[in-house]
């Protein structure tokens, strides 16, 4: 997988790292303001993202297999 | 300080097989010494568990900082009672480390009955840590929770 030559460099590889990387963001602003809230949001974002990159994967904007 | 064999092994020299195993453990040995000196006791110095931030119960790392830092101090009593499963694994790390070191020095790949135990292992540890997860939230086993 590491080595087809495009290093996942895919919209759907990379929605799923962006959508994952918003959710640790904003869980880490929830904690740093004590807001369960927040984090909740954050934390779901997390999963969010891996159900995000199987989704367009599907749609053909991942890799080509 | 798991580290893949195929990172260990792909390299030619000695020094570069060796090399990530060494900088696991001078990284180790760093943590070690910041928990030493910046006590993880006094709380949210060095932020909070997420997971207890959002449900109130333990998470199997709770209380591993300051079971480090009880440690450096020689209490291993406090030490247990912060975090038994971290406390206990600590020797089964080291064994592994020095296991990864003698196969990077010599440089022969792991035998599939290796291999082998290092699948069992793995599995076997992640069943371990669940099954803490769950005891030290449960009253009955209150001396697994973080003291």
């Amino acid at each position: 997988m590491a080595m087809d030559g495009h290093h996942g460099n895919t919209w759907a590889a990379w929605a799923t790292v962006g959508v994952m990387f918003l959710g640790v963001l904003v869980a880490s602003i929830g904690m740093m303001t004590f807001s369960t809230t927040t984090t909740w949001i954050g934390a779901a974002l997390v999963p969010a993202g891996l159900l995000v990159g199987a989704a367009m994967s599907k749609m053909g904007y991942g890799a080509s297999r | 300080m798991a580290v893949d064999v195929a990172t260990i092994l792909a390299p030619r020299s000695r020094s570069q097989r060796v090399r990530p195993l060494l900088i696991g453990a001078g990284v180790s040995a760093a943590a070690t010494l910041a928990l030493h000196f910046r006590d993880p006791h006094a709380s949210g110095s060095y932020g909070g568990c997420p997971w207890l931030f959002l449900t109130g119960t333990y998470c199997p790392g709770c209380g591993g900082l300051r079971a480090v830092n009880d440690l450096t101090n020689g209490d291993l009593a406090a030490a247990f009672s912060s975090n038994p499963l971290f406390i206990a694994l600590i020797p089964v790390a080291l064994t592994l480390w020095f296991l990864a070191l003698r196969r990077a020095w010599v440089g022969a790949p792991r035998t599939r009955r290796q291999e082998q135990v290092h699948t069992r292992l793995t599995w076997a540890f992640g069943l371990v840590v669940l099954v803490f997860w769950v005891a030290r939230n449960l009253p009955a086993f209150a001396w697994m929770a973080p003291n």
